[in-house]
This record gives C-alpha cells, sequence and structure tokens, in this order.
C-alpha cells in the first residue's frame, strides 16, 4: 500500500472524529448567545484548524480553502470581533458539511462548487455581510436526509412543492450501470420520472466523464433533484432492477441562507455523487475503499483488545487440557475443562459484544441540528430534550435506527407540536417540548421519543384508514383508541390536513415499523389527544444472540425470543372450556381483563398432531384432533398414508378440553396474541444465523439457530406468525368486552387476595390482605411486653400487639430474629400482629376447613402452595386479647346518650363463603349483629323471619337461586321491607351493572370491598345521613 | 457504415452523425475527435439531424468532449437537436453546458 494512502487514510480518520461533535458544539455556541462559550469556539477553530493543515498537505485545496475561511470567521468570533447569530451559525454548519463532503470523497473534492459558500464566509470575516431580503429566486439549501453535503433549490421551486404536497429528494444514479445495462433507454427514465414528478435539478457528473482521452461508457453518474408525490418506495420502482441511492431532502437552512448569493441557475453547491460503479474505479486504494464502504470501521479500546488476548490465551489452555481430557478418558478433567471453556466462552461473548456496543448518543447527537433546522422552517418554537445518550447498543442496531428515529423526530416536530399561537390558545408554553430517552429496561434497551403535542386522535385516524381503503368500517367500529391510534403504522397513512414536506406523505411510519422489526425492536404509542404523544420502542442489545425460549409443537423445536414474550401459561384441562371462547369466528383466550386472540402453532405451520400409542410403540396421527372418528379401526400411521381429512379450523377446535393447554402471550408491539404450543423447553441464549436463499419468504422465521444439543431450530417471528393467521386485535368489540368483564368478575369473586405470612418456622398463616395497612420489619428487642399485653415503639407511640402465640396458643416467637408486624385497624383503633418473615402476598381461590384447626383467632385452614396454612381472624384475636375494645364504632354513634342501644340487626347475602366470614366480622365488629345467608333466596327468607329487627341489607349482586338484583327487587316491592336501604358489594364494575342495580333499588353500589367505606356506609344509612337514591 | 461523417475547416470540425449516437458508435466516433483535436481542432460542432437515439455513452462523449474542448479553450455546439433528445439534454441540464440548438434553429 502507498504510504500516502495510509496517511490520507489516518487524516480522513481524524477528520471523521472532528466532524462528529462539532455540529453539536456550534449549535451551543448558537444557543450560548453572544456569551458564547470562548472553550467551545476554541474547539470548532482547532477542528478547522487540523483540517486545514493536513488537507494542505495532502492537496485537498478545495477542502483547505473552505476550513481556512472558517477557522478565520472562528477566530474572529474568539477574538470578540464577530459576535455569533444563527445566520453565521448556520453558515458554520454549512461550511462543515461542505467540508464532510468532500472529506468523503477526498478525489472529487477540487470538483466541489464551493464558490458561493466561500464569498459567504469571505463576507462574514470581511464584515461586508448583508441581510438580503428573501425572493423567490434565492436558493434555500436542503439536507440530505442521511446523506452528505446539502442540496439548493429555489424558494419558489420549495413552496410550490409544498403548496402541492410534493416531497423533495435527491437521487444518484450511473446512467450507464443503472440505466443502459439493465436495456433501459436514458429517454425512458427521464420520462418516466418527469411523469411521476418534478425534476428540479440534475447535475451530471462532468468530471466522471472525463475527456476524449479516457475511456467513455464507464460510468456516467448523475444527481436529480426531485419534487415527488411518491414515497421512496415508488421511486425505487421508476428504476427497477438498478440500484439508485435516495435521500429525501430537509430544508437545512433558514431565510438567513440567502447571505449566499448562489445564482439560481448555478449547480447544487455541493453534491456527492457516491453512486460509483465499484468495478468501475481500477485497483481502489484503502482510502477509497473506506470511502466507498461508508467507512467500514470501529476504534477499539486498547484494554478491550488486551482482554481478548488473554481470553484467547485461555481458550488455546482449555484447547489443550480438552485434548488430554479426551486421549486419557479422563471423565474428570472433562468436567473440569466443560467448566473453563464455559466460562470463557461466556466472557469472550461479553467483550466481544462490548467491542461492538456503541452509545446511542451516535444516533441522537443529529437530532439537535435537526430540530433546529425544522423548526425554524417550520416557525415553531422547539425544546429539545435529550437523555440516555451513553446508552450503548451493537452497531448494527445503532446503524439500522438511525432512518427510523429521525423520521419520527421529524414527525414530533412537524405534526406533533402545535404552532406557538395555537399553544397558547390551549394554555400550553409556546415553546413545544420534544424529549428523547434511551435506559435500560428487563435487559431490553427501551427508546422513547415523546412530544407535548397535539396527540393522535384515534377517530381522525380511524376514519381517514376508513376513507383510504385501509381498515374496514365494520372491523374499526370495534377497535380500542390505542388500536385505531396503531393505524398510523398501515402503509399509505396520513392524517395531516396538510402534507408537508418535512414528514412525507405519511408513508413513512409503516415503514419506521418495518425497519425496527428488522432490528427486533417493537414500537407501541401512547398518546393522548391534546397533551401529546409518546413513542416507544424496545429493542434487544445486540441481533446477533437473543435470550429465547425453547418451546415444541409434536416433536419440533422452535425458539422465540424472549423479548416477545409477554407471559407464559398453562390451562388446566378444566378451564379450557371457560377461558377460551370464540369471538366472531376467532378463538379467544381471556386473561384476567384483557381479550386476546389465539393462534394454534401446530396449525400455522401445518404440523401434523401425533400422539405416542404404547401398545405399539409408533408414533400415530392424533385421529381425534384430526376430527376423525375415534371408533374407527384404521389405522394411520405418520410416515405411511396422509390423513384425507383436512385439519379441523380453529374455531371449530373446541375438542381440547380433553387435554391442558400451553399458551405462551406473544406481543408484536401494537397486538398481543395467545399461541397454543405444544410444551414449553428450557431458555438458552440463541445464536442467529439467517435463513438460507429458500426459506427467507417464510415471514413466520426470523432466523435459524443451532441448539445445545446440536439440533436446529427455527426462531419464530412473533409478528410474521400473527400475519399468517390473520390475527387483529379484538379486545375492542362490545363482545370481547362483555366476555373480559364476565371473566375478571369471575376471578374477582372466586380469588381472595392473601398475606401469607409466618408465625414460627413451621406454622404458615394468611389473612385476607385488605385487612393490613402496613408491613413493618422489626427487632425482637423492639417488642415490649406489659403484663400479658405486648406493645411496640412505633412512630412515636406505643402500638399494640397481638400475638398467635398466645392468643390462640401456636408455637412462640422467643428467639426470632426476623420479625415483622401487620398493622391494622380493628375498631378505629391500630393494631399490630406480630409475626415472622417472610411474608408474601398470594390471590388465591381458597377452601377453608372450618373445623379441624379452628380454635380463637384461627377462622379454620386451607391448603396454599401444598402447605396447611392457617387463616387468622385478627377481630377475634384482638377480641381475646383487647375485650375492653368492643364498643363498637356503631354503638358509639347510637343517638340516645346515656342508653345502651341493641345492636342494629344487618342481614347480609353472600355466596362466598370466604368473602361472607370476612364481611359479617367487620359488621359484628362494627357493633352489629349480622344474619347472614349464602344466597338471595336464603336471605329473602331470614328477612321475612326477621322483618321488624332488620336495618340494612348487604348484598353480593351475582349469587346462586336468587341475585342480588332480584333480592333488592322483592326488597322493594314488600310494603314491609321496601324501605330497607340496601348496599350492594360486587365486583362487576360496569357502569351499567350499576344502573341494572339501582333501576332494581339498590341504594348504594361499592365496587369493591373496602371495609371501611363499607362501615361508613352501613354507619351513615344506619344513622340516615345517607341520601337515599331510591325513594 | 460509417458511425459520422467528419468536415474539417481550419480549426473547427463539424461531426455529422448516424441515426445512433450508443455505445456501438461510440468508440469510432471518439476516436476521430480524438486525432481532430490532436491535431488542432478546437471548436466542434455536433450535428444531430439524423440522429434519433442517444444513450448514456452517448451522452459521456458529448460531455467528453465539451471537457476535451474547454482544455484548449475551445467551444462545442451541438445542433439540429430533435424535439425528444432536446427535451432529454434540457432535462439533464446538458443544453447549456453542450450549446445544444433544435432542429432547424442554426439554419435561420
Amino acid at each position: 500500500m502507498d504510504d500516502n494512502d495510509e496517511l490520507l487514510d489516518v487524516f480522513l480518520q481524524e477528520c471523521q472524529e472532528h466532524l462528529t461533535t462539532i455540529e453539536a458544539d456550534l449549535l451551543e455556541i448558537e444557543a450560548s448567545g453572544a456569551q458564547g462559550s470562548e472553550e467551545v469556539v476554541n474547539k470548532v477553530f482547532r477542528a478547522a484548524h487540523s483540517i486545514k493543515g493536513g488537507s494542505g498537505f495532502f492537496g485537498l485545496t478545495q477542502v483547505k480553502e473552505v476550513a481556512h475561511r472558517v477557522e478565520t470567521v472562528l477566530d474572529l468570533m474568539r477574538a470578540g470581533k464577530l459576535i455569533s447569530d444563527s445566520a453565521i451559525i448556520g453558515l458554520l454548519l454549512q461550511a462543515f458539511d461542505e467540508l464532510a463532503a468532500m472529506l468523503h470523497r477526498p478525489k472529487g473534492q477540487a470538483d466541489a462548487d464551493i464558490e458561493a459558500l466561500l464569498l459567504g464566509l469571505d463576507q462574514l470575516a470581511n464584515g461586508t455581510r448583508e441581510p438580503t431580503a428573501p425572493n423567490p429566486e434565492e436558493p434555500v439549501m436542503l439536507s440530505p436526509e442521511g446523506g452528505f453535503g446539502s442540496v439548493a433549490v429555489t424558494r419558489a421551486d420549495l413552496e410550490r412543492a409544498k403548496r402541492t404536497s410534493l416531497t423533495l429528494f435527491r437521487v444518484i444514479l450511473d446512467l450507464v450501470h443503472d440505466v443502459d445495462r439493465l436495456g433501459r433507454t436514458v429517454v425512458d427514465v427521464f420520462s418516466a420520472v418527469s411523469q411521476d414528478g418534478e425534476l428540479l435539478d440534475c447535475e451530471v457528473d462532468y468530471f466522471a466523464c472525463g475527456t476524449l482521452d479516457d475511456e467513455i461508457g464507464r460510468e456516467l453518474p448523475v444527481t436529480l433533484v426531485l419534487a415527488t408525490a411518491l414515497s421512496v418506495d415508488g421511486l425505487k420502482g421508476l428504476f427497477p432492477g438498478a440500484e439508485p441511492v435516495l435521500h429525501r431532502l430537509l430544508e437545512a437552512q433558514p431565510a438567513t441562507a440567502a447571505t449566499v448569493p448562489v445564482a439560481p441557475t448555478a449547480a447544487p453547491v455541493a453534491v456527492t455523487p457516491v453512486a460509483v460503479a465499484p468495478d468501475a474505479a481500477p485497483a481502489p486504494s484503502k482510502a477509497q475503499a473506506r470511502e466507498e464502504e461508508g467507512g467500514d470501521t470501529l476504534r477499539v479500546n486498547v484494554r478491550l483488545l488486551e482482554t481478548l488476548m488473554n481470553l484467547a490465551g485461555e481458550l488455546v489452555l482449555s484447547r489443550n487440557q480438552l485434548k488430554a481430557a479426551v486421549d486419557r478418558g479422563d471423565d474428570d478433567l472433562l468436567e473440569s475443562v466443560n467448566q473453563r471453556v464455559n466460562q470463557v466462552t461466556g466472557e469472550f461473548q461479553d467483550v466481544i459484544m462490548q467491542t461492538r456496543l456503541q452509545p446511542v448518543g451516535v444516533v441522537f447527537s443529529k437530532f439537535p441540528r435537526l430540530v433546529r433546522d425544522l423548526s425554524r422552517t417550520l416557525g415553531k418554537e422547539v425544546r429539545l430534550e435529550i437523555e440516555g445518550k451513553d446508552v450503548a447498543l451493537d452497531r448494527t442496531m445503532i446503524e439500522g435506527l438511525s432512518d427510523p428515529l429521525t423520521h419520527m423526530v421529524r414527525n414530533a416536530v412537524d405534526h406533533g407540536l402545535e404552532m406557538p399561537d395555537e399553544r397558547a390558545r390551549q394554555g400550553k408554553p409556546a415553546t413545544g417540548l420534544i424529549r428523547i430517552e434511551a435506559r435500560h429496561e428487563a435487559g431490553l434497551v427501551v427508546l422513547e421519543i415523546s412530544d407535548d403535542g397535539k396527540g393522535l386522535d384515534p377517530e381522525r385516524i380511524a376514519q381517514s384508514a376508513i376513507k383510504k381503503g385501509l381498515a374496514d368500517r365494520a372491523k374499526v367500529a370495534l377497535m380500542s383508541d390505542a388500536e385505531k391510534q396503531a393505524l398510523i403504522f398501515l402503509p399509505g397513512l396520513s392524517t395531516a390536513d396538510k402534507v408537508s414536506d418535512i414528514s412525507g406523505r405519511g408513508v413513512g411510519m409503516d415503514v419506521v415499523k418495518t425497519n425496527l422489526s428488522r432490528l427486533g425492536g417493537q414500537v407501541d404509542i401512547d398518546s393522548v389527544v391534546g397533551r401529546g404523544s409518546t413513542f416507544r420502542i424496545k429493542l434487544p442489545l445486540t441481533l446477533a444472540i437473543i435470550p429465547s425460549l425453547i418451546l415444541s409443537v409434536e416433536n419440533e423445536r422452535f425458539a422465540v425470543p424472549q423479548a416477545n414474550i409477554e407471559e407464559l401459561l398453562r390451562l388446566r384441562a378444566e378451564d379450557v372450556k371457560t377461558r377460551i371462547e370464540v369471538v366472531g369466528g376467532t378463538e379467544v383466550l381471556l386473561l384476567r381483563d384483557k381479550v386476546l386472540p389465539v393462534a394454534r402453532l401446530a396449525d400455522l405451520l401445518g404440523v401434523l398432531p401425533t400422539y405416542h400409542d404404547p401398545s405399539t410403540g409408533l408414533q400415530e396421527i392424533d385421529r381425534r384432533k384430526l376430527g376423525f372418528d375415534q371408533r374407527s379401526p384404521g389405522r394411520r400411521t405418520l410416515g405411511h398414508e396422509p390423513p384425507a381429512v383436512a385439519p379441523r379450523s380453529a374455531a371449530d377446535r373446541r375438542q381440547a378440553e380433553g387435554s391442558a393447554l400451553d399458551i405462551a402471550i406473544l406481543s408484536t408491539g401494537s397486538l398481543s396474541y395467545a399461541l397454543v404450543v405444544g410444551s414449553f423447553h428450557d431458555t438458552e441464549e440463541v445464536v442467529v444465523k439467517p435463513l438460507g436463499r429458500r426459506l427467507h419468504h417464510l415471514r413466520e422465521y426470523s432466523g435459524a439457530t443451532i441448539l445445545g444439543d446440536g439440533t436446529v431450530a427455527l426462531i419464530l417471528d412473533s409478528a410474521g406468525l400473527a400475519v399468517k393467521a390473520g390475527l387483529t386485535p379484538v379486545s375492542g368489540s362490545k363482545r370481547a368486552a362483555e366476555l373480559a368483564a364476565a371473566s375478571e368478575s369471575r376471578r374477582l369473586e372466586e380469588t381472595q387476595s392473601l398475606l401469607v405470612f409466618q408465625n414460627g418456622p413451621h406454622e404458615t398463616c394468611a389473612m385476607p390482605l385488605d385487612l393490613i395497612q402496613r408491613i413493618e420489619r422489626v427487632k425482637p428487642e423492639q417488642v415490649e411486653s406489659l403484663g400479658s399485653n405486648l406493645t411496640l415503639h412505633y412512630r412515636g407511640r406505643l402500638l399494640p400487639l397481638v400475638s398467635l402465640s398466645r392468643a390462640a396458643q401456636l408455637d412462640s416467637l422467643d428467639g426470632v430474629e426476623d420479625l415483622a408486624v401487620l398493622v391494622s385497624q380493628v375498631g378505629g383503633r391500630d393494631v399490630g400482629l406480630l409475626c415472622s418473615l417472610p411474608v408474601d402476598s398470594v390471590e388465591t381461590s381458597v377452601v377453608i376447613d372450618r373445623a379441624t384447626l379452628r380454635r380463637k383467632g384461627i377462622t379454620g385452614s386451607t391448603i396454599l402452595r401444598d402447605k396447611t396454612t392457617l387463616i387468622v381472624d385478627l377481630f377475634e384475636l384482638v377480641d381475646g386479647m383487647y375485650p375492653d375494645w368492643s364498643s363498637s364504632v356503631l354503638v358509639k354513634a347510637a343517638p340516645t346518650a346515656g342508653v345502651v342501644p341493641d345492636k342494629p340487626v344487618l342481614l347480609l347475602a353472600e355466596d362466598s363463603e370466604f368473602f361472607r366470614a370476612q364481611v359479617k366480622k367487620y359488621l359484628e365488629h362494627g357493633g352489629c349483629e349480622v344474619l347472614a345467608a349464602p344466597d338471595g333466596q336464603k336471605a329473602w327468607e331470614l328477612l321475612e323471619q326477621n322483618v321488624d329487627r332488620v336495618r340494612l341489607v348487604v348484598t353480593d349482586i351475582e349469587m346462586p337461586l336468587l341475585d342480588g338484583l332480584g333480592l333488592a327487587a322483592r326488597i322493594r316491592a314488600n310494603p314491609k321491607t321496601a324501605k330497607l336501604p340496601i348496599i350492594a358489594v360486587t365486583s362487576l364494575a360496569g357502569e351499567e351493572d350499576a344502573a341494572r342495580g339501582y333501576a332494581a333499588g339498590i341504594s348504594e353500589y361499592q365496587v369493591k370491598l373496602d371495609r371501611d367505606r363499607l362501615l361508613a356506609s352501613v354507619l351513615a344509612r344506619l344513622d340516615g345521613r345517607a341520601q337515599e337514591v331510591v325513594a | 457504415m460509417n458511425a459520422c461523417e467528419v468536415q474539417r475547416k481550419d480549426n473547427l470540425v463539424t461531426v455529422t452523425l448516424g441515426p445512433r449516437l450508443t455505445a456501438m458508435e461510440v468508440p469510432e466516433v471518439q476516436q476521430a475527435l480524438r486525432e481532430q483535436l490532436a491535431a488542432g481542432a478546437a471548436q466542434v460542432v455536433f450535428d444531430l439531424s439524423a440522429t434519433t437515439s442517444l444513450d448514456s455513452n452517448g451522452i459521456g462523449l458529448l460531455v467528453a468532449t465539451s471537457n476535451s474542448v474547454r482544455m484548449v479553450a475551445g467551444t462545442l455546439r451541438v445542433v439540429e437537436v430533435n424535439d425528444s433528445l432536446r427535451r432529454l439534454l434540457e432535462a439533464m441540464r446538458l443544453a447549456e453546458r453542450l450549446n445544444v440548438t433544435a432542429a432547424g434553429a442554426h439554419r435561420g
């Protein structure tokens, strides 16, 4: 290699390092205004100075000219002779753009047209700069998004493109390779371009054409500037088979660019044709090669390289040991080598990862400039906040993120934020806020781009989607707001009233989503109309190695990236029927308050269901699942005779009741769905291998991997599977909402939240979680024994304690170090239950044995997590230890002074034994006598028998025989009971449920069992203070 | 058939092209022009009155000729260009650099 080439290469790398920070530095100088930071100006000056020096040495005269003038301007600035303003910074930014473009292609730098730029810089230096009024023919500098250099178009052209809703593009192509050699004619191409847009400029690379002494027809690079309605993909379609370099053009300079008097007819200030065919350049030098490959190098910390060297040494040692172990057949040594190889490989993986990691700030660094330029062009005021620049991601991810993030930031400025006057009208600060944040979260990198602008209006998006035929009106009607907002990811959707040239024509978000999916990322939206939007992108740290769950269907194993898995669950055979329903012909899973579409992996992949026949030892096709008559004797053994009967449709598959289902809840970002699989295996970090060409078109797989045991497994693509299964979100449908509500209600009805704790090491106890206000960890010495009572110094006072050992004759806690106190309130007083750690909360559906272990303070027992657990009755415990507390709130509240009134009698109807016992306790502790019944019918009978005593009814709604509504109706219909207050305590949370309740005669509707609220209501109603809803 | 006819008068060379100026014809025309420029010609006129087809090689030749004559401070004109090709050269912003005149224009 030529020495000069090598030196040039080093110089170019250095320049690149200078240039990466200069933009941010210039913006900082601009932001700090007249009091500009001297240190930063000095830094930029030094960068310009180094570039000037090196370029002079290498004969890069044009680079030197620009750098020299920039240096002069900066020198004046640091001497205080020139006060920076946005025009000066704008010109300096343009100058550094130009330097970057020329240094990117040093051999062609002499061809760059820098006359106007030099003139502008000279005028600055000479103090002859004069403001020029904007005129239609003045050039406006545009920046190619993600590309180098800048492009000038006249303001008139730009305004016309804006008015006609066209997007500006720079297209660089080589007419020899991209047209002639593909059998097309130049005339055809220009004619097609003109038909689909307006050709604002075309620059032929005269330099590349050479002279008559050069070989002609080697290349003919041209740069087109187009205003078109086409998307990037549409534009590519104009050049079938070719590989043009396309860049959307952004207005990079404010009107002050007019200080550069470029003649309107002049060629663009700098256009960098990069689409030079590789075979066109004879024997490229290293610098040239780097130039064409876009700088495919990486700087690595020497410390990391040393660590890698050490690890390589370790690996060599391990290999030697392995060889010795195999030769000697020494199993012990083999095991130890195995461990060593494991460790070294793990460390290797970590360090190699670190060499590939780059801070995401590399991408973020361009946003201050982007936002500055865009906001000025659009007349908006924007404050940009960036956080988490140091969060590191794999280099390939960083590169892939640039375009989608740029698009989203541009969208936020252009579409997200309102104009300042509009913001003022809405009472918002005139300056909009855009926030970009990167952070680590659960092994993933989360990037958020948020704005405090107008937000995404779900209705407008939905209408737009319908109008454009992108979504079906019936389906949209069933969608939730979030699902409607997610429609912006549909190709071709735009809701901007006036499509602008800044963010294109709404063709971008689908591409953004696709690009992020390629990086293994998911994007979701959190937007509130009038308040702003947040786009949240979740990305794996690397694409090379992915933590995955291995699952199987039949004997086929697959890997699913853990990032796509929300939850795993096993549906018991008896739950299949109640938890899987059919909505609109599609199976759905009811999961808590969610309704998720169901896909069956075996169906999707066409895997035949089989079972192992113990009588023959053969793997047989499962005829039952295929819809064969099980009684038929016909045998179809795998590999012999394929079944003639098509598999039953997913919706028809209700016969799975016979067996439990393993289900993975997968997410694609905008859609969650339930994937029924065969079974789950281990988690593994899989190394992703690309699919071969023959499998590449299969969207349901994102790659392949080799598992620990050497077998090949395909990696499932959650988005691709959803598409293949034709899944749509169903949570918006009315039927789905009903099912979800019913499912949630059943769950709430059947389950109780219990706090599980230890008395002694061998006594597991539990009590209702909602009785407990706080849990305090205490030391044994904090507990004081005063006579028979225990107390704790707690928040500056003495907290009375109850202990199961004393009140319920359980094991003593003496000598137990890990003590805790469960703080509750009984009879309006704080009381603590002394127990030992650990404590844990569980949601469970318990059946209480009220006989075997019943004693004072212990309601009974149940089995939790295979352990006998005592259910503690706190009220009874307190009663036992503090009998004088029993004067209840209700008795105290009794109106007649001096007379001890009878306890008020309440009727309680509740079918859940557990809740019935709990509510009865609360009410009794509140000072009431409670008549309890397990259903509405029994309650009515009790009421009839005690009609003169009962003063209030507390009832559940969902009960067998006679439900709460029926009971209420019956009470209201009978003149003797019609005036009784009725309080319903239920988990049926819908407004319609409440309305039905009130219509049936319920006086008060309490959605969740809240002891204090219930007691307060009972008290108020007995006292006649509450206003009756039903007269 | 020759790709072109070359006429020389003093330092003016007139190259009258055939129906096509494409990769097939370019080498011959290039060779002829190179010889003429080497022999002192500085003004080149391409007559495209018969030419209906132009590919990127042809365009490359016109630009390369322009670059060559500039080096000898000469001039280049491309005359009698039919509408279709004139529109193409205008679209490519080459009309000015190549001094293009439309068919019939230079006679009048």
